[in-house]
């Protein structure tokens, strides 16, 4: 056994209490880090030494060793939330975009298609008890007018949001093509580093949190230490660089594109009922293509055939859509808080594993604070004996 | 179950959040006195409240009709009664002119007398209401006797003018000058009749009174026949007043907030939002290091 062995092992203990109170402080500093996990020293006894003991072959021990600083992540966990994200924010862009809708037709109210049919065929009726008069006949041609410009703005508005989110899906895509790229990045430097590389790791998993946003993926993490991203619907792999399918990405892209769908069939449906109102009317339109509603405003107006059954028919339509459209946004909305609760429950539980408890920190503080006081006691020990030995054995 | 800073933080923000956004939702009602904003907040009852508002403004526009269809049965009355007066008159000068003790000149008198009034029977005919003709026909822009001669040739053409006082329900509130004084040919035509008894009188001798008592006797009939059409139009507009009130109140009950409810909610909204406040704010105060020295 050699002489300064003590002295290693109380040095080895200053070394690893050191790195564990470094850890901690690292830890502590990035308390409120987004996407950070909790690091840790894990440690073990160093390799034993063999001595010769009367009761056979002893291990004398040599002191602690350092395994490795690794941060404590649960992947189970991770895929769980990526996948409750990616639901969230499909559901979310689709309420959003029905909410959209339900403020642009304006219904139940005095401003609407609906209003502004009942006070048209009210006019007719005025018209029916006094065909010839000019007054009534300009009430008529003026409420046909009203209900034009209504329908009207209501068109443009639904053409504008289907462009918009058209225009949303392409930066979203622009986005993700972003993230998947810094991905591929990440993989490269971390196969590098090798298998403790903590904070590439936490930058990597914040990435594909945030794709996940975006796209429905899944994620494989392969022996060199990167990860393989496939698409959750089709186990396709998502590379840098290749183009993106809405369709079967899933997120929020998928969620866009859905939304610009549903939009657009919106708009079809409620033109339909425009030019139907409008063919029912008779003579009053000159046009009755729902873009382009014109109001004939020289014409002798007759009232029209079937005029009630007609209208009856359009308007009870009409409602069937604002009670279809209703029932569609409210599901969307329960969808998405339901989404929302299992994001947070997950989040919750992945906190759990990886995030810092300040409290737990601190008594690890005063934990390894005691340890490195002790390893330093050892020292001191061990160096007033090796000064017995050394200086006063034999002096001269 | 580890709790960290992180969680309980996110937790509290998400709450307080939570609890905020039904107290607005809530505020909202309270303060516009509706329910219903948008289809998805209740789909059935908006469509339920868009049918409601529809057979509402329809029966607006019924009573509206109902004041319309009023006041031509009512104008049509007057003119039938003064014609039934004048009728009557006519009558009587008929059977005074017939007596055979009258002089040629009383009996010319008599005679002039009778040229009036039948003058007068063709301006009733003729009657007008708001500009338009009541016996004109269907939108009364035709006169029915432009001249004394007229009724010899022309039968006004129909069809007659109706009123729709409720859906599918049209009632006739105009009539044809012939079913008040006889078509052309009719040999009892109220004005070839009256001609007839003038000429009668004229020249002495009988005075036949069975054609103006079958004149009189249409004209009655066509008086009674529009007392009907009034009755029938009032109850409708009785039946239509009720439905209003019920229509309303039904309106109301799926769309309006009931404030006293209403406020109570916002009420509780507002403690369960203050509680969340005060119990995060004790939350994320404490920890180890405060008790460490």
């Amino acid at each position: 056994m050699s002489t300064f062995h003590t002295l290693e092992t109380g040095n080895r203990g200053l070394s690893a209490s050191q790195a564990s109170l470094s850890t901690t402080g690292q830890n502590i500093a990035n308390a409120n880090t987004k996407g950070y996990s909790r690091q840790q020293v894990n440690t073990s006894s160093s390799v034993s030494l063999d001595v010769w003991t009367k009761q056979g072959a002893g291990q004398l021990g040599t002191g602690v060793s350092i395994d490795s600083v690794m941060r404590v992540r649960d992947r189970f966990l991770d895929q769980q939330y990526r996948g409750h994200t990616a639901e969230f924010a499909t559901w979310q862009a689709k309420s959003e975009a029905l909410g959209n809708v339900e403020t642009i037709l304006g219904e139940p109210g005095d401003n609407g298609l609906n209003a502004s049919m009942g006070r048209l065929w009210n006019a007719w009726q005025d018209l029916e008890s006094d065909p010839s008069n000019l007054a009534v006949q300009a009430v008529v041609k003026e409420r046909a007018q009203a209900f034009a410009d209504v329908a009207k703005t209501i068109d443009r508005s639904m053409g504008d949001l289907a462009t918009e989110l058209t225009e949303r899906t392409t930066a979203a895509e622009k986005e993700a093509q972003t993230l998947i790229s810094r991905i591929e990045e990440l993989n490269k430097n971390i196969m590098r580093t090798g298998p403790q590389a903590n904070n590439l790791r936490d930058e990597r998993d914040a990435a594909v949190d945030k794709l996940s946003q975006l796209m429905d993926i899944k994620v494989t993490e392969k022996t060199d230490g990167s990860y393989a991203l496939t698409l959750a619907a089709n186990n396709q792999p998502v590379r840098a660089g290749e183009a993106l399918d809405p369709e079967t990405a899933g997120g929020k892209l998928g969620g866009l594109a859905e939304a610009a769908a549903t939009v657009t069939s919106y708009r079809e449906n409620i033109n339909v009922a425009v030019t139907e109102f409008a063919e029912a009317n008779g003579n009053v339109f000159e046009n009755t293509a729902a873009g382009e509603l014109r109001v004939a405003k020289e014409a002798k107006l007759e009232l029209p055939n079937g005029l009630d059954e007609d209208v009856k028919k359009v308007q009870a339509d009409f409602r069937a859509l604002v009670s279809g459209l209703g029932a569609e946004a409210q599901s969307a909305g329960y969808a998405v808080s339901t989404q929302q609760q299992l994001m947070v429950s997950t989040e919750n539980r992945r906190q759990s594993v990886a995030g810092v408890s300040l409290d737990e920190e601190m008594s690890n503080l005063v934990k390894f604070q005691h340890a490195y006081n002790a390893a330093a006691r050892l020292v001191s020990t061990t160096d007033e004996m090796l000064d017995t030995i050394i200086n006063r054995m034999a002096a001269r | 179950m580890r709790v960290t800073q992180q969680m309980m933080h996110q937790n509290s923000v998400n709450h307080m959040q939570q609890n905020l956004g039904r107290f607005e939702k809530t505020n909202l009602q309270a303060s516009s006195g509706k329910l219903l904003h948008k289809p998805s907040d209740d789909p059935q009852a908006v469509a339920k409240s868009m049918s409601l508002k529809t057979v509402m403004s329809a029966n607006d526009q019924f009573e509206r009709n109902i004041g319309d269809a009023n006041l031509w049965l009512d104008e049509n009355d007057r003119s039938i009664q003064a014609m039934v007066d004048v009728t009557q008159r006519i009558r009587e000068l008929g059977v005074q002119g017939g007596s055979g003790t009258l002089s040629p000149e009383d009996r010319e008198l008599i005679f002039k007398e009778v040229g009036v009034l039948n003058e007068q029977l063709r301006q009733f005919a003729n009657s007008e209401v708001d500009g338009r003709y009541l016996f004109g026909g269907t939108d009364g822009t035709v006169k029915p006797f432009p001249t004394a001669t007229s009724f010899e040739t022309v039968d006004v053409d129909g069809p007659v003018k109706t009123a729709k006082i409720g859906p599918g329900l049209q009632v006739e509130i105009g009539i044809l000058p012939q079913t008040l004084v006889g078509n052309a040919e009719d040999p009892s035509n109220l004005f070839r009749v009256v001609g007839q008894l003038a000429d009668s009188i004229q020249a002495g001798g009988q005075v036949g009174l069975d054609g103006i008592d079958e004149a009189m006797e249409r004209l009655l009939t066509a008086a009674a026949e529009n007392g009907a059409r009034q009755n029938r139009i009032e109850a409708t507009e009785s039946r239509i007043l009720d439905a209003k009130l019920s229509l309303g109140s039904a309106l109301s009950s799926i769309e309006d907030v009931d404030y006293a409810e209403i406020l109570i909610k916002l009420k509780s909204e507002e403690s369960i939002y203050q509680a969340s406040l005060s119990s995060s704010a004790k939350i994320m105060q404490t920890n180890l290091m405060d008790f460490l020295r």
